[in-house]
């Protein structure tokens, strides 16, 4: 290592070593009460989801009602509770067929190049042109709107720029000496993905998948919010946006109720994945 | 040799100049009391390997030393003026014009998106603001021509990567001595090119002292590139200055066995190749915690033919004058000197 | 050198052709007719500028890159034909070391891992064996087998260069193509290394074709030298003789411009005009006529912008190709060394008593 080199490495690592604990910690606490509300909110709640009580509708927070109740009196903690599996579902599922669909794409066209990568390529830069709102709202007019539904409309509207990034990091690891030393090695293709290429990718693909998680819950809550996404009764953090909507003016907490759980899910993924990144960047450097 | 001569002036006098980069758990004392003379119109080549301190000292000339690392002592003078207190705006001011760096590789250090000519124009327009436009062109063509760009009114309207590396480090050259400098700070400048493109490149440097005077630092690795242009030589190891002296004199008699073990690995040119050529034993000592006594001594052969003398490990060598060995100015850091040209005679390959 | 040679290329040719589509793009000549032989336990050094087409020749012979003409047989058998078994045996016999960059290793794989790869890639051990046999060559290459479960960034520059040695020994090719193996190593890392292949060399029969701008390393190395300009060999011939009666105007140039390493000599080296980028790929003439000092020095012939120079016998042994090989003078046209200033033509004279250890 020169003296040189040193300058440069010592620098971001200090600074990662300084920054990280405080934005980890604040990260890792969030998304662990997240996952803890996914995992075992509805059962220390106690309460249905779906119970009816006009009679006790827009009550205040109580010890009955932690958080309070909606239009039609059922309990705002349980439904979130409840809620947060669904949109948990949504975004895994969704990123799940994205990157099931961007990475073999992604090495297809950009291991093997020629024809396949030409219309592969412009197949993804014509998915790339359309909003891909529309794509969602053409998903859900021609299969009507569900869980199911969603998860494929976010699935197809994430898959082009994802496989188009997979294929970009997929070119810059070709041209690397290493891929030519397997090569002449006599490593068959399979052989070269397997050893040098996935374990090249596994970095980017760990961050993306992260960051992506943290798109979809938005994504699930804005089409929820314009009625396209998970339908009321049923519950998830998007329908909760969809049916406080309506009392936007009379009960505002309503909405706020239900908006805080998805930006303190954005913000923990957020964090987390900046976190992994600066660690994944420093491996590098060093 | 090339004697300080008064009536020219040190251009460059720096004394014990010390420079740490702190990591976690430990401080890497990357240059360690440094002292170097450089005199106007001199070419004082600074040899060393990967980690011997000869870049960070370069870059502590020039103020570049960046966080976490920092100059913990010495002074640094330019033409009599303090460098060492001063802040970052007032370096600025005086790098381009009082001295200037020329990178290793231009390619890398000239913006890509920035025209040839607009970059060359952006030292002028910085410290000479007063100048006129339409003058401040003439100059730059000018330069580019002094420095054997063909075409340059056509090259100014080039990207840098429309130049060939060769092309490149000649602006660079241009950027780095328009402005006149007492002090040419080259780093590397022929490392990455083709052979035919260095020995152009060197001649390059050799008309710039010719024409204008200016004294140039040449940092390299490269023995034999030292050996052609510059007048005299420092060789660093291990964040000191371990010999000094005249290029002829060391090459032809190093006073350090460091200087000695570097010119036998040199490949020879020229009759029949030996089987295998002389190496250094091992790798230089961590940076983070120097011997106590010289910092060679590991891989030293001079202190194995000695029979391990104890001093070696313990006492760590002062540069000191060879005063055996003819001129005055030589210096080296070992406790035998005269023990290696007794063992080895003259040395010339 | 009798018997049918190791490695043997003719003609060898490698066209680039521009991105894009039509009919209209550019090609790039990168290697144009290129010959020459390697025989059993030869080391024959490639030497040339960048841009002088010698990495694609490497690349070519170890299938990286398909040759547009030309032929390349190993022990007589051409290249082109090979696949399935005979393609696995091939990639056995003849292996590459590239240059030390970042790039050449997996950061993300340990050596052992790295190691293990040829092994397991042609199923030659497993297991224990296998395990042996990685620690075996780690030792031959000069690290220990302590080092296995290190990353390819914990090691330095001269260490990485003999794990990639160390990576194309393990399956015991007859023929080793070294790309820049030395190049970017501190000067004594460099002597390590390059003593490293000579005793490999020695010891194990290797025949190498040694790439490199370094003609001092080459020189150290190579039995034979090959000079290559913008594609093209211009001289090829036994180390001394090329190095001491340089035939060809460019060979004369390249040598020329290593510094002779005579302290406080002055600048020794001759400076060649211009870069590789003035001359133009022509199909006809002599690619190096616009830098040469002769064709100048002749009153710029016309056969030289016309007729390509074939590649003939050297006086001393090797070919090269010039029209004017045999002009009277133009071996030591004394073209000089011009003063400071003037970027002055080439013509190193006197080889022998400027060169260090030249005597001897």
């Amino acid at each position: 290592m020169t003296a040189k080199t040193m300058v440069v490495t010592t620098a971001p690592k200090a600074a990662v070593r300084r920054r990280m604990p405080l934005r980890t910690a604040i990260g890792s606490g969030l998304g662990l009460l997240v996952v803890l509300t996914v995992a075992i909110g509805p059962w220390v709640i106690g309460k249905d989801p779906y119970a009816i009580d006009i009679a006790n509708r827009f009550a205040g927070p109580s010890a009955e009602h932690w958080l309070g109740t909606d239009e039609l009196g059922r309990d705002v903690a349980s439904r979130i509770a409840s809620g947060a599996r669904a949109t948990a579902l949504i975004a895994l599922g969704a990123v799940g067929i994205a990157t099931a669909v961007a990475i073999p794409l992604g090495l297809l066209t950009g291991f093997l190049g020629g024809w396949v990568d030409l219309v592969v390529t412009r197949v993804v830069d014509l998915f790339l042109a359309i909003p891909s709102l529309l794509v969602a709202i053409g998903v859900v007019g021609v299969f009507g709107a569900s869980v199911t539904t969603t998860v494929l409309a976010l699935g197809l509207s994430y898959w082009p720029f994802y496989t188009r990034l997979i294929r970009s990091a997929v070119v810059g690891i070709r041209s690397r000496a290493y891929i030519d030393a397997a090569r002449v090695l006599g490593a068959s293709r399979w052989r070269v993905i397997r050893t040098e290429i996935l374990t090249g990718l596994a970095p980017l693909v760990l961050l993306q998948t992260t960051v992506l998680l943290g798109f979809a819950v938005l994504d699930e809550a804005a089409l929820g919010f314009l009625g396209l996404g998970v339908q009321p009764p049923q519950a998830s953090w998007g329908s909760r946006l969809a049916e406080s909507r309506e009392f936007i003016l009379a009960q505002p907490e309503l909405a706020l109720v239900a908006g805080v759980p998805i930006v303190v899910a954005v913000f923990a993924v957020n964090l987390l994945s900046d976190a992994l990144r600066d660690r994944l960047d420093a491996r590098r450097i060093s | 040799m090339t004697p300080l001569d008064e009536t020219g002036g040190t251009v460059l006098e720096v004394r014990d100049l010390a420079v740490e980069f702190p990591l976690t758990g430990s401080v890497v004392r990357a240059v360690d009391g440094v002292d170097l003379d450089v005199a106007a119109g001199e070419i004082v080549g600074v040899v060393g390997e990967s980690g011997s301190g000869k870049s960070v000292t370069m870059l502590a000339l020039l103020g570049l030393v960046h966080r976490p690392g920092r100059i913990v002592g010495g002074s640094v003078r330019l033409r009599g003026t303090e460098l060492a207190g001063l802040g970052p705006r007032e370096l600025a001011r005086l790098r381009g014009r009082r001295m200037a760096l020329i990178p290793s590789d231009a390619g890398a250090a000239l913006n890509p998106v920035t025209r040839i000519g607009a970059q060359v124009d952006e030292g002028l327009a910085r410290h000479l603001p007063e100048l006129p436009r339409a003058e401040r062109q003439g100059r730059i063509l000018d330069i580019l021509r002094r420095v054997g760009l063909p075409r340059p009114d056509t090259q100014v309207r080039r990207y840098p990567h429309e130049l060939s590396g060769g092309m490149q480090q000649r602006v660079a050259v241009a950027m780095g001595v328009q402005l006149g400098p007492d002090l040419l700070i080259a780093d590397e400048p022929t490392t990455a090119l083709d052979v035919t493109i260095q020995a152009q490149i060197l001649r390059l440097l050799l008309d710039v002292r010719e024409e204008s005077g200016t004294a140039i630092l040449f940092v390299t690795h490269d023995m034999t590139a030292v050996a052609e242009i510059c007048d005299r030589v420092l060789v660093m190891y291990a964040g000191q200055i371990v010999e000094s002296g005249s290029v002829a004199e060391v090459c032809a008699a190093p006073g350090h066995p460091y200087t000695k073990a570097l010119l036998d690995a040199i490949p020879p040119l020229g009759g029949e190749p030996p089987e295998e050529l002389t190496t250094i034993p091992g790798a230089p000592p961590d940076p983070r915690a120097w011997p106590v006594g010289c910092r060679f001594a590991e891989r030293c052969p001079l202190r194995r033919r000695l029979g391990d003398p104890a001093e070696c490990t313990s006492v760590a060598p002062a540069m000191a004058t060879l005063d055996s060995r003819g001129s005055a100015g030589r210096r080296s850091r070992c406790h035998f000197p005269d023990a290696l040209v007794e063992a080895v005679g003259g040395l010339v390959r | 050198m009798s018997g049918i040679p190791l490695l043997s290329v003719r003609g060898l040719g490698k066209e680039f052709r521009e991105r894009g589509f039509g009919s209209g793009r550019s090609v790039v000549r990168a290697v144009d007719d290129v010959s020459f032989d390697i025989h059993q336990g030869e080391t024959l050094g490639l030497v040339g500028e960048s841009g002088s087409g010698k990495t694609t020749i490497g690349r070519m012979i170890v299938r990286l890159e398909e040759p547009t003409s030309g032929r390349i047989e190993l022990r007589g058998e051409d290249l082109r034909d090979l696949s399935g078994r005979r393609l696995m045996e091939f990639r056995r016999d003849v292996q590459m070391i590239f240059q030390n960059t970042q790039n050449a290793f997996n950061p993300r794989r340990s050596i052992r891992s790295v190691l293990s790869d040829p092994y397991e890639i042609h199923r030659l051990a497993a297991g224990r064996e296998l395990e042996e046999r990685i620690g075996e060559l780690m030792r031959r290459v000069g690290l220990t087998p302590e080092m296995l479960d290190r990353y390819p960034q914990q090691f330095s520059g001269g260490q990485r260069q003999r794990i990639g040695i160390a990576r194309a020994l393990a399956l015991q090719p007859s023929l080793v193509i070294a790309d820049e193996p030395v190049s970017g190593l501190d000067v004594s890392v460099q002597a390590q290394v390059l003593n490293l292949f000579a005793g490999l060399r020695r010891e194990l029969g290797l025949a190498m074709l040694f790439i490199s701008h370094d003609l001092r390393a080459v020189y150290f190395l190579c039995e034979r030298i090959a000079v290559m300009y913008l594609g093209r060999l211009v001289e090829i011939g036994p180390r001394r003789r090329l190095l001491e009666n340089p035939v060809h105007p460019y060979t004369r140039a390249l040598v020329g411009s290593i510094p002779a390493f005579q302290p406080g000599g002055g600048f020794t080296r001759t400076v060649i005009q211009g870069e590789i980028s003035d001359s133009e790929p022509t199909a006809t003439g002599c690619h190096f006529a616009p830098r040469c000092a002769l064709w100048r020095e002749l009153g710029r012939p016309e056969r030289c912008r016309e007729a390509r120079p074939p590649l003939s016998p050297a006086p001393g042994g090797g070919m090269a190709a010039c029209h004017f090989a045999d002009v009277p003078g133009s071996q030591a046209a004394e073209f000089g060394d011009a003063a400071p200033g003037a970027h002055s033509a080439v013509g190193p004279v006197n080889l022998a008593a400027r060169l260090p250890g030249g005597s001897g």
